[in-house]
């Protein structure tokens, strides 16, 4: 007389089921004659293949051996000429390692911070977002939100509202980018946050605007004056520009 | 039991030395035979099947 539990007796002995349902195998072993047999079966031949040492292992002395026979043969193939490349060739292979570090090694660099600084911006922005923290200092008035961030940063940012150009500032709030606290200023167009981030720069010298889009926001970034600017928002990638048009001229 | 095992089809006989004697789990025998993992639990449950079929029909003949 079959058991559907026959199937997962294999699986339960092998310690391949999930605990649930390990515990409903051993449970129905219990009450099930057909079953619980199988079990014993099984635990049997499985001591019995254990118990019979079916592994082969090898003779002590094979590796060597082998090892022994590959080197004499190694010896009579290679000649002296052959040796001399070889050992020439490790210098020209560390040479041209090199040589692609030196080359490819600061853009490599370069391009996986960009990708690690795009992901801290855009899960900065959505943590503003989700846990209704936008701004620490909720106002449109350009002269409350920038002297708000005096003391609490070690530079002033650039503050404008741009109410009259569509985008209205909301507020301030710091954030913290690239092991730094950055100041986050917070637009609205429409019912779309912008999120605009402000620290200064590394480096220094001017960068033009990049566009990035990444998990369904768009970003842009650029360097002037001295300071970095990531702009974020859902904002379509024509109204953001303006945006950041806005703000470039307002700085400048 | 060396030889009942070697009786077995290839088939069965590469599941069940691979868990029995290699210690490999049901995922790592689908990898390495390259399997899916449903036909892995059937070709063991075969294997042992036929292995203690064949182990019964020596011990027969002995007696």
């Amino acid at each position: 007389m079959g058991c559907e539990t026959q199937d997962l007796i294999h699986a339960y002995v092998d310690g391949e089921l999930d605990l649930v349902r390990s515990l409903e195998v051993e449970k129905h072993i219990q009450n099930c004659v057909t079953c619980s047999i199988t079990y014993k079966n099984l635990q049997t031949l499985r001591s019995a293949i254990g118990a019979d040492s079916l592994y082969f292992t090898p003779p002590v002395n094979l590796e060597r051996r082998i090892h022994s026979a590959l080197r004499g043969a190694g010896k009579s193939e290679v000649s002296l000429r052959a040796m001399q490349w070889r050992w020439l060739s490790i210098p020209i292979s560390l040479a041209f390692i090199a040589v692609m570090i030196w080359t490819f090694g600061p853009i490599l660099t370069t391009s996986s911070r960009d990708h690690l600084l795009t992901q801290e911006i855009i899960s900065a922005h959505m943590r503003s977002l989700m846990a209704e923290h936008l701004a620490d200092v909720s106002s449109s008035d350009q002269h409350t939100v920038k002297p708000w961030f005096n003391g609490r940063l070690d530079f002033s940012p650039p503050v404008k509202d741009l109410s009259d150009q569509g985008f209205p500032l909301i507020g301030g709030r710091l954030d913290y980018l690239e092991n730094r606290p950055v100041a986050a200023l917070v637009y609205r167009h429409r019912q779309h946050f912008i999120n605009l981030f402000i620290w200064p720069s590394v480096h220094g010298s001017d960068v033009g605007e990049k566009t990035l889009a990444h998990q369904g926001y768009n970003l842009i970034h650029w360097t002037k004056s001295g300071m970095t600017y990531w702009a974020v928002s859902d904002l379509n990638i024509s109204e953001l520009q303006e945006f950041v048009q806005l703000i470039q001229n307002q700085a400048s | 039991m060396r030889q009942a095992l070697e009786e077995l089809p290839v088939e069965s006989r590469e599941v069940l030395v691979l868990h029995e004697i290699e210690g490999l789990s049901y995922k790592e025998i689908a990898l390495v035979a390259d399997i899916p993992m449903g036909t892995v639990m059937s070709r063991l449950s075969r294997a042992r099947k036929r292995l203690e079929q064949g182990l019964a029909g020596r011990m027969k003949k002995e007696v």
